[in-house]
């Protein structure tokens, strides 16, 4: 093999090529490649019971996870890292002849791919749009987390002050606003009402009381609650129980009159426009409960300027750097049906698709080049 | 009630209790009424080919009646035909005589356990009558509710296995409700000559079927009507109006239908059951079109009357057909129809159980004339399995993947395309063998899933796209056919291996095809995966989410990647590339139907109980064959190589002697 041998480059100094010898190791690359087989059977049966948010999170999103439950190995995230060093290391190795083009092209493009999936996985925000027919929207909501939030009502806008869920700790208040502080009694990540009277709790819902519940295998049906101190203004303390699943806030008066409301709810993020669903089309295979299709025919509202659209599966919208996708839809007792967008925004979307151009092309070329080689062979024997 | 519970569990598999707890009476009212029959002589049936031409909508789509027999017959007893019987002709006497099939064995039941908690005695032919179920049922139900109860992931096969014998059960029941409407049942036994008489029904009958009592069913109305007006009731009056409620509530007993007869005459594409159309429209005005003509039908095959029989039907199919508004479906018919009695895929399997004894004998005879017999036995093989294909295109108008059972036929088709081209580079045989192992291990695989239901069911609606099934999901079958046969040809390596003195170029040449269709594997799969990503991206709006169906591909790209980068460094050698490419089959096997067992994650496309089983005793015996081989070759080489030790001591030792 000729390779292009960068350590005999002079200006290299000694212990840099050592490094660079070391870092564009094949061995390495086996023993990447061997770990990520291992972390993806092993994530994919974890699947299986624990859900898929709790595998990603294990095995694919971590430096470090304990296999079988106590042998330390590399997580997902340590282990690409570490192979797409590798892989830039090895393209400056690489014998650049025509013939291994097509193998060239299929590295950086797998390198394209792997920084991709590093940027999608920092910067891309995904989130989840709930409609019901007629209703409108300007939030999509978290899929996993929740967020205490207080606000007031101030003609059709609300200022919303909100603490993240996921950091409330037990007695320590939590903000200060409007004359109004938060204190945590309790706080269960998964729970449902229970039956029995939680002394002296009040609630929005008619809640008397929360019990504890072992977390759901998908991680999107969490619904935590939990038993608040909710003083005001010096005025004496009222025990208030919050649960996400419930469908009002519960209201605040504070001493000059004003009323604020207090929720537990899905993190909000502010979309720049308004989407309104007008209408849901479910339609089924005649004869059974098959869903041929679903689709939603949306508005977007922007600055007064309303257009149409349509949502529906394999054909996403695409607007203003969001993009929502027909995921799923809901119907309640009462049949009103809502329609679940999944709404992601990534600015780096296009990467992989680049990255699939790139390997395509590498492996389109390699093809024809080992075709050719066969045709030269056959020739050379006849 | 009961029929439309069938269907509800037919196809959303959730049951109220209460339904259940319906249908156990229901049935206890159809075996009266069917009892009611067995009183006739028995006379062969009739000829009924003709009715398999009959067009149905049944599971969302048209298909002629032959399909849905013999489905229906394959999914029930395993076995495409009854005691010689054709599924049609099994059908006909299911649905028209159903008392004489109550004792017939065709629920197939291999779960000791199953038979143990039903108390049914097991037989030797492991297929049980609808008397034997009937019994059972209480219990049935009971267990099927526990069943139902628990959430998917957690069913044993068991309960898989419960659930699958009700369903079955419901469905058959459906099957011998279908005509009850022209049957004599007890309902309508009318003795009394007077009320005969009175509503012109023919004397020298005592039971009649509810479409007898359709065709005078207005005379019926006008008596009761005059019998409403007058005081003093007679005998007579007051069974008039016993039989006119009787008449009313009849129809209440039976629902939805597994399969439809009757295209709208709106909407060419919806179907009805003859019970739609009695509740839509009553009276004997709608005994003069095809409910006519189907009356008649079943009526002559109790008659054993073959010329009524033929006319009626013909009259059926032509008025059915000039209702349907989209002609094509006619065409689609046809195919289908055509489909059935060639069975390609069948034929297939039987083709490459020659060439695969010719090509065997070949190995031992070493006559080239072997070789080239079976040579063109593989192409035609081929040539069937193509015509089976294109058959299925022209009937579901969708390219050639869109479930399970259409991966393995494809993928075989690919095998043994990539076979024939090995053969025409090495022509050693080497390519005919793997090639018609492959096509004949996937096309048995592909039966299994076929026992399960329609293979050309309707598709949910994220697979509703012609441009990525034709991209993404051709590529990857693509790269598992490469994954498979460099596997299959791996297994040949390692007898080669075996050989004493084993050709070191044969070996080589050997080893060339393995990395030369592995490499085809790995592309394939890396671009179906990237292309897979892509329609996720389309779709759901990630591209990767490590989903299981893409974890499975993803560990397909990565071991056939370790492979050729750790031969590439010299960590493995020749023999172990061979040994990763069998392994390579294991993880295929996993990706491909393995993660489905998991039953979680968006892309999961079918489940069938004990595939799972098989699925890891398969595992298992791979993981020992290989063990073996692999630990009798390097016993063999270090043997060899102590031989070799020993005649140079030798040769050295003759040497030094003299000295």
């Amino acid at each position: 093999m000729k390779y292009m041998k960068i350590w005999n480059i002079p200006f290299l100094p000694v212990k840099g090529k050592t490094i660079y010898r070391f870092g564009s190791s094949l061995k390495i690359t086996v023993l990447c490649l061997l770990s990520l087989f291992i972390l993806t059977f092993a994530g994919t049966y974890y699947q299986a019971d624990y859900g898929l948010y709790a595998a990603q999170n294990r095995f694919f999103y971590s430096w470090f996870v304990p296999l079988l439950g106590f042998i330390p190995f590399p997580g997902g995230k340590l282990v690409l890292s570490i192979l797409t060093i590798n892989l830039i290391f090895a393209v400056f190795r690489y014998p650049y002849r025509w013939e291994k083009i097509g193998i060239i092209f299929i590295h950086y493009g797998i390198i394209f791919l792997l920084l991709a999936s590093a940027f999608t996985h920092y910067v891309a925000k995904e989130s989840v749009v709930v409609l019901e027919e007629g209703q409108s929207t300007d939030v999509s909501l978290d899929y996993y987390h929740s967020e205490l939030a207080m606000w007031e009502e101030e003609g059709g806008s609300r200022k919303v002050v909100a603490y993240d869920a996921e950091n409330i700790g037990k007695g320590e208040i939590l903000f200060v606003k409007y004359g109004v502080e938060i204190v945590p009694l309790y706080y269960y990540e998964h729970a449902s009402p229970a039956n029995f009277q939680e002394p002296g709790a009040v609630s929005a819902s008619g809640i008397t009381s929360l019990l504890y519940l072992p977390p759901p295998k998908s991680q999107e049906g969490i619904s935590p609650g939990g038993l608040f101190e909710v003083r005001v203004g010096g005025e004496g303390s009222k025990k208030v129980l919050l649960w996400e699943g419930e469908p009002h806030p519960f209201p605040i008066t504070l001493p000059d009159g004003r009323t604020v409301f207090l929720k537990l709810q899905r993190i909000r993020y502010p979309l720049p426009f308004t989407i309104k669903l007008k209408e849901f089309i479910k339609e089924d295979y005649f004869g059974t409960g098959i869903a041929k299709r679903y689709e939603s025919v949306v508005d977007i509202v922007e600055e007064g300027v309303s257009r149409p659209a349509r949502v529906f599966m394999n054909n996403p919208l695409r607007t203003e750097g969001y993009i929502f996708f027909q995921a799923s839809f809901a119907q309640d007792q009462a049949g009103n049906r809502q329609s679940v967008l999944a709404t992601v925004s990534n600015r780096g979307y296009w990467i992989p698709y680049l990255a699939g151009v790139i390997i395509g092309l590498g492996l389109l070329i390699h093809f024809i080049v080992m075709f050719l080689k066969r045709i030269k062979r056959i020739k050379f024997s006849v | 009630m009961l029929l439309w519970l069938g269907g509800s569990v037919l196809y959303s598999q959730s049951t109220s209790s209460e339904e259940v707890d319906e249908s156990e009476s229901y049935l206890e009212k159809l075996k009266q009424n069917i009892d009611v029959l067995n009183e006739g002589q028995e006379r062969p049936p009739i000829d009924v080919d003709g009715l398999g031409e009959v067009i149905i909508h049944e599971s969302g789509r048209l298909k002629p009646l032959d399909s849905y027999a013999r489905t229906m017959l394959l999914v029930m007893s395993g076995r495409s035909t009854y005691e010689g019987q054709e599924a049609i002709a099994w059908l006909a006497r299911v649905m028209w005589e159903p008392e004489k099939t109550v004792d017939q064995r065709i629920f197939k039941i291999t779960f000791d356990q199953v038979l143990v908690a039903l108390g049914i005695k097991p037989d030797k032919s492991r297929r049980y009558t609808y008397n034997e179920l009937t019994r059972g049922f209480p219990v049935l139900v009971q267990l099927v509710q526990l069943a139902q109860n628990k959430d998917k992931d957690y069913q044993t096969p068991a309960d898989k296995e419960f659930l699958r014998i009700y369903d079955n059960f419901l469905i058959y029941n459906q099957i011998m409700n279908s005509f009850l409407f022209s049957l004599p049942v007890q309902t309508f036994l009318i003795s009394s000559e007077e009320v005969k008489g009175t509503l012109g029904l023919p004397l020298d009958k005592n039971y009649f079927s509810f479409a007898d009592i359709m065709r005078i069913s207005d005379r019926l109305r006008e008596e009761t009507t005059r019998i409403q007006s007058q005081d003093n009731w007679g005998a007579k009056e007051v069974l008039i109006i016993d039989l006119e409620q009787k008449y009313d509530g009849f129809l209440q007993d039976f629902g939805d239908l597994p399969y439809r007869f009757f295209p709208s005459y709106t909407h060419g594409e919806k179907f009805f059951s003859a019970w739609d159309i009695f509740r839509v429209s009553g009276g004997n005005d709608i005994m003069n079109g095809e409910v006519d003509n189907l009356d008649r039908m079943v009526k002559a095959y109790l008659d054993r009357d073959q010329s009524t029989f033929d006319s009626n039907l013909s009259q059926f199919q032509s008025r059915v057909q000039g209702k349907i508004e989209n002609k094509r479906v006619l065409t689609q018919i046809t195919a289908e129809l055509l489909y059935n009695r060639l069975d390609p895929l069948y034929r297939t399997q039987l083709i490459l159980g020659v060439a695969f004894l010719f090509i065997m004998i070949f190995f031992i005879l070493k006559r080239p004339i072997l070789r080239k017999i079976s040579v063109w036995l593989l192409g035609l093989g081929l040539v069937f399995l193509l015509i089976g294909m294109v058959n299925r295109f022209i009937i579901t108008l969708r390219p050639p993947i869109t479930n399970l059972f259409e991966t393995f036929v494809f993928v075989a088709g690919v095998s043994i395309i990539l076979g024939l081209i090995i053969e025409r580079f090495h022509k050693k045989g080497l390519g005919v063998l793997s090639g018609v192992l492959s096509g004949v291990i996937l096309l048995l695989i592909s039966n299994r899933f076929a026992a399960s239901g329609d293979t050309m069911d309707v598709l949910v609606a994220v697979l509703r796209s012609n441009f990525w099934l034709s991209t993404h999901v051709i590529t990857i079958n693509l790269g598992y056919t490469g994954i498979f046969l460099s596997g299959v040809i791996g297994h040949l390596y390692l007898f080669q291996c075996l050989k004493k003195n084993a050709d070191r170029n044969k070996l080589k040449n050997t080893y060339r095809v393995i990395y030369a269709i592995q490499a085809f594997g790995l592309i394939f799969t890396l671009m179906g995966t990237i292309l897979g990503g892509v329609w996720a991206d389309q779709s759901w709006g990630r591209f990767w989410g490590w989903d299981p169906k893409e974890n499975g591909s993803l560990m397909i790209v990565l071991w056939s990647a370790i492979l050729f980068h750790a031969h590439f460094d010299g960590i493995i050698k020749d023999l172990g590339y061979a040994i990763g490419s069998i392994l390579g089959i294991v993880v295929l096997m996993i990706a491909w139907f393995g993660i489905n067992l998991l039953g979680v994650g968006l892309h999961s496309y079918g489940f069938i109980a004990g595939i799972a089983y098989t699925l890891y005793s398969y595992i298992a015996l791979q993981i020992i064959l290989v063990a073996i081989l692999y630990g009798v070759i390097e016993y063999r080489q270090q043997k060899e190589k102590l031989a070799k030790t020993e005649a140079v001591k030798e040769i050295k030792g003759s040497v030094e002697k003299p000295v």
